[in-house]
């Protein structure tokens, strides 16, 4: 609670560190942060205690509890409104829903207890009760309607709070009494807990002060006792994988499904939670009114809590409680000041102008910090210290070039996150390729990466030297690889089809996609293998992007098949293809921008990860084992993009070429067996490809296969082994890439009469490369 | 015709440019080339008023014009012909390029500038009446300057004009770029590409975080050990 409030007691505090630390520095102190919450929770039951015990001020204390209760409410708005980004005009039918479970539950229970002595207890159970009716008829009301977006969503919502309102007004089912509302419990039973020292009428003489333990004070204390719980429950599932998925869903729900998010789900949960909160709100308000009806349920009290979600700030917890004491409790304290100190024609006129007031401030609030009066700080939120204190590791050799291996093996000495995992993982991942190494007796891992990656006979036949002698290994690979394409009709070695094509990881047959007349894409066919790097060029508008977003489920193909490792895509969502593992990154760069560099990246993790709520809230062992997992991953993967420096920086404001980095580390993050990257080089500088190739390279090494759009003919020539060039949605050549710059009918159609130029810019930083590392001949002069 | 003194540019607390210099002289053709981050695009946008300058002074045709709003700019002559295109995609071509032409109030000029700009991007002409966010990429960057042409400009500021474009569509557009300077339009031109943007450029400005670290002509760049070392990829 409080974070800008922690910043205004800090410029009070010598903190000399706080003038130069940069922003990713800018972590929290938990002892600080400790201390002063401790101080708010004993302020908020203080204060209300003094109100009580000076007869001046008691009327405030009802003031309090109301407060309370509509900070329970809103937050449980802002979870559906601040974290996962859906607007709720309705929010009251939840309160209302939970308001009468409590009278239609608490009062029978409260006569049965009663006869034990406990009958002031019935609360107790009737608050979890409400929560959870509300929680379910959220949960009813979600499976048709949270597959809405935007506007129709919040019009549904609108719509659902009058279909409550009205149905309660007409008494329906004879339980609500209509219009005449329902007494409560509180004067049923005066003796919470059936203990007469818990008794609400209880008095106590201090000094000059009398406190009257009355219901307003008792019930302010519960209220208060709800919202801690309250707020640590919320704040504990906002920082976990649950929160994490929201702001994914929120900042943009297309990127969030490519990741593996099922939005459909992160929206059930944050609609069904807020809906608790909702219904436990209703029931300590039925219980502290002892009398509700359908005029407390109005429209207006929706709108009234989403004010206070949005004038506070939209996402913060803390934001949520200052804008439930300044909507809900303000107009109330003016009023009371104004009846206790003015004569009552003034009087009547600041309570008649206060709301007025209330109004421009909050229009002015919108004009001028439309954030909200504390809005949320990422920096603080989630990982904090643990990620910015520990160093960043060490650059790689002379600028990281050179880290990875032009084709092939990882070499020894190379990067920090290239080394580990690289070995192990292909053996599995190759597939058929690797498969076909392992028959060939190759048992060493170096030998299995270098036969997924060439994916030809030639590869499995250099191996055995290779496990013996590394330099001939790394020669084997590229020799392999000059081969490329051309292995597909014959290889180097002669000896049939490689492994790659006989079982291809990706196989497309046909693939048709028609948007009104036009056929975007026209009978693909394309296959890859596992290990392979193969492009996809064309020129803008062929029908590349539109391939990818039928891949990976955005779109539904028109005709034609595309399969998976044998497995048909057809009609699976995207977040359960993303789970099969194919990832992707964006043409048009989507993270998830209010979420740090780190985050973004366990954002990816969604997919491995199952916590739910539950397992947030209550910060099991199990729970607490996979976050650490999840951040390690993440962090592993920043590494090996070269991100970790800025692991707690938002990732909008990363620079673009780290913005392109940062969204192949999240797509890396979901274990993907097939990339797909968008056009990873486009906006970057020539120095920022040169690395970006390194990166590409490093991902095969560890046995992903990648599948390429790209315009930087340096980049494409320098990485795919075969390439599909696309125009009009049609397959017009493909081969390896000399055949590809060659070929007339892809100079015309997209490389240009300056091909020429562009092959010999292609070959310039391939020479460089050599040079500088293991890679012998490169494919640009096998033609 | 433009001149730059000691420009600098905040983002909240973050300075993007910490005291810029630079000139543009009538009919040049003048790049800013450096690394993601170093300032090339807040350059023009704040020189085009869409970002306020923290310091600085910015003068057109001798006239000062630094945190004059964006359409007070406009109205002098620069145009600026934003990253990523930007063009409106609900509207047709025809409608976007008469946006282009928003302050143009006279009818012959702006029907010699359809001309201009049909005659430049035949393209267009047979697209006229498609929406514009339906185009590909390399017709909406036709239709991003094609726009600005519209606009009748003395200084025509392009930023990343060959960003996610294939190469033959990069060519038509340096092609087209050359040929605007032919028709005595000054040109500012911000490029990842520096090979590109350095062979066609008369001059060129090295930026590096916030700072201008380097300038020469396009020739005299290109063949500078450190930027073929730092931008150009190589060595």
């Amino acid at each position: 609670m409080g974070n800008a409030l922690n910043d205004r007691l800090a410029a009070w505090l010598p903190a000399p560190k706080r003038l130069f630390a940069a922003r990713g520095a800018d972590v929290p102190r938990p002892g600080r942060r400790r201390a002063f919450l401790g101080l708010a929770v004993a302020a908020a039951v203080l204060i209300p205690v003094l109100f009580e015990a000076l007869p001046d001020f008691t009327v405030l204390v009802r003031v309090c509890a109301l407060v309370a209760i509509y900070a329970v409410m809103a937050l449980g708005l802002n979870i559906v409104v601040g974290y996962a980004g859906m607007l709720d005009f309705g929010r009251i039918a939840f309160f209302a829903i939970g308001a009468y479970t409590a009278m239609l539950v608490g009062v029978p229970l409260a006569r049965l207890l009663s006869q034990h002595g406990l009958g002031g207890a019935s609360y107790l159970a009737a608050l979890p009760v409400s929560g959870v009716v509300a929680a379910a008829v959220a949960l009813l009301l979600g499976l048709p309607m949270l597959r809405l977006r935007g506007d129709y969503l919040t019009i549904v919502t609108l719509g659902f709070a009058e279909i409550v309102r009205i149905s309660i007004t007409n008494d329906i089912g004879g339980l609500t009494n209509g219009t005449n509302g329902l007494p409560g419990v509180g004067q049923v039973l005066p003796s919470p807990l059936g203990l007469p020292w818990l008794s609400y009428h209880a008095y106590a003489a201090v000094g000059p002060f009398v406190f009257q333990f009355d219901s307003n004070l008792y019930w302010y204390l519960v209220a208060l006792a709800v919202l801690v719980l309250a707020v640590v429950a919320i704040r504990r599932q906002d920082v976990s994988r649950l929160g994490r998925t929201w702001a994914a869903i929120r900042d943009d729900d297309i990127a969030a499904a490519a990741m593996g998010v099922s939005v459909n789900k992160a929206k059930q949960y944050a609609f069904a939670l807020g809906g608790f909160w909702g219904g436990v709100a209703g029931c300590l308000f039925a219980y502290y009114q002892a009398f509700i009806s359908p005029e407390s349920f109005t429209f207006m009290e929706s709108i009234f809590v989403l004010a206070i979600v949005v004038i506070g700030g939209m996402g913060s917890i803390s934001g949520v409680l200052v804008g439930a004491l300044v909507i809900q409790g303000l107009p109330e304290i003016v009023r009371w000041w104004a009846t206790a100190n003015l004569s009552g024609q003034a009087a009547s006129q600041v309570s008649n102008y206060r709301n007025l007031v209330l109004a421009v401030v909050m229009v002015s609030m919108m004009a001028f910090r439309s954030q909200g009066i504390l809005p949320p700080k990422p920096f603080f939120r989630r990982l904090g210290a643990a990620v910015a204190d520990r160093p960043s590791p060490p650059p790689g050799a002379a600028s990281g070039k050179g880290r990875f291996s032009r084709r092939g093996v990882s070499r020894p000495g190379s990067g920090a996150g290239a080394g580990d995992g690289a070995e192990a993982r292909p053996a599995v991942r190759g597939g058929g390729a690797a498969a076909g190494a392992a028959v060939a007796g190759g048992p060493t891992s170096e030998m299995d990466v270098l036969a997924a990656v060439a994916g030809g006979p030639a590869a499995v036949m250099g191996g055995p030297e290779a496990v013996i002698d590394g330099t001939t290994a790394e020669t084997g690979g590229p020799e392999a690889e000059t081969g490329g394409p051309t292995a597909v009709a014959g290889g180097p070695a002669g000896v049939g089809k490689p492994a790659a094509a006989a079982a291809p990881l990706l196989a497309a047959r046909g693939v048709t996609m028609v948007f009104g007349g036009l056929r975007a894409v026209d009978g693909i066919d394309l296959h890859i293998g596992a290990g392979e790097i193969v492009a996809l060029i064309g020129p803008n508008g062929a029908g590349k992007t539109t391939f990818f977003n039928m891949m990976t489920g955005l779109y539904t193909p028109t005709a034609g098949s595309i399969e998976f490792e044998g497995r048909s895509l057809a009609g699976l969502k995207p977040h359960v293809i993303a789970g099969l593992g194919i990832s992707r990154t964006f043409q048009n760069i989507r993270l998830f921008k209010s979420l740090t560099a780190l985050e973004n990246v366990m954002v990816g993790r969604a997919v491995r990860t199952k916590a739910g709520a539950f397992g947030a809230t209550f910060r099991t062992p199990g729970f607490t084992r996979e976050e650490a997992a999840s951040q390690a991953e993440a962090e592993k993967w920043l590494a090996f993009c070269e991100l970790s420096g800025r692991a707690n920086e938002l990732a909008g404001s990363l620079p673009y070429g780290e913005q392109r980095r940062l969204e192949i580390a999240r797509a890396l993050a979901t274990d993907p067996k097939l990339i797909c990257l968008d056009e990873p080089a486009a906006g970057m500088n020539p120095q920022e490809s040169v690395k970006l190739n390194d990166v590409i390279f490093g991902m095969r090494d560890r046995g992903i296969t990648v599948l390429l759009i790209e315009h930087d003919m340096k980049v494409v020539m320098n990485l795919a082994e075969r390439i599909y060039v696309l125009d009009f949605g049609k397959l017009i050549a493909q081969g390896g890439p000399a055949q590809i710059q060659s070929d007339p009918a892809v100079i015309e159609a997209y490389l240009g009469k300056g091909a020429e130029a562009f092959i010999r810019a292609a070959r310039r930083p391939r020479q460089a490369v050599g040079a500088g590392g293991s890679a012998g001949p490169a494919a640009g002069e096998e033609g | 015709m433009l001149a730059v003194e000691g420009l600098s540019a905040a983002y909240g607390k973050i300075e993007a440019l910490h005291g810029v210099s630079f000139t543009v002289e009538e009919g040049e053709i003048v790049t800013l080339i450096g690394a993601n981050g170093a300032g090339k695009s807040t350059i023009l946008r704040t020189v085009s008023g869409l970002k306020r300058p923290r310091g600085g002074t910015i003068s057109f045709l001798g006239e000062k014009i630094q945190g004059a709003p964006a359409h007070v700019v406009t109205s002098k002559g620069i145009i600026h012909v934003p990253e990523g295109r930007r063009i409106f995609p609900q509207m047709t071509v025809l409608e976007n390029l008469e946006m282009g032409g928003f302050l143009v109030k006279d009818k012959a000029v702006a029907e010699a500038s359809f001309d201009r700009v049909f005659g430049l991007f035949p393209r267009l002409k047979e697209r006229v009446g498609q929406k514009g966010g339906t185009l590909s990429g390399g017709e909406q960057q036709m239709l991003a300057i094609g726009r600005a042409l519209m606009a009748q400009p003395k200084l025509l500021m392009l930023d990343e004009p060959s960003m996610g474009l294939a190469p033959v569509i990069v060519e038509t557009i340096f092609e087209t770029i050359a040929e605007l300077s032919r028709q005595r339009i000054t040109i500012l031109l911000v490029e990842q590409n520096a090979n590109l943007a350095l062979s066609i450029a008369d001059r060129g400005y090295v930026l590096e975080t916030g700072h201008v670290k380097l300038s020469g002509t396009g020739e005299q760049l290109l063949a500078s050990e450190d930027v073929r070392k730092a931008y150009l990829g190589e060595g």
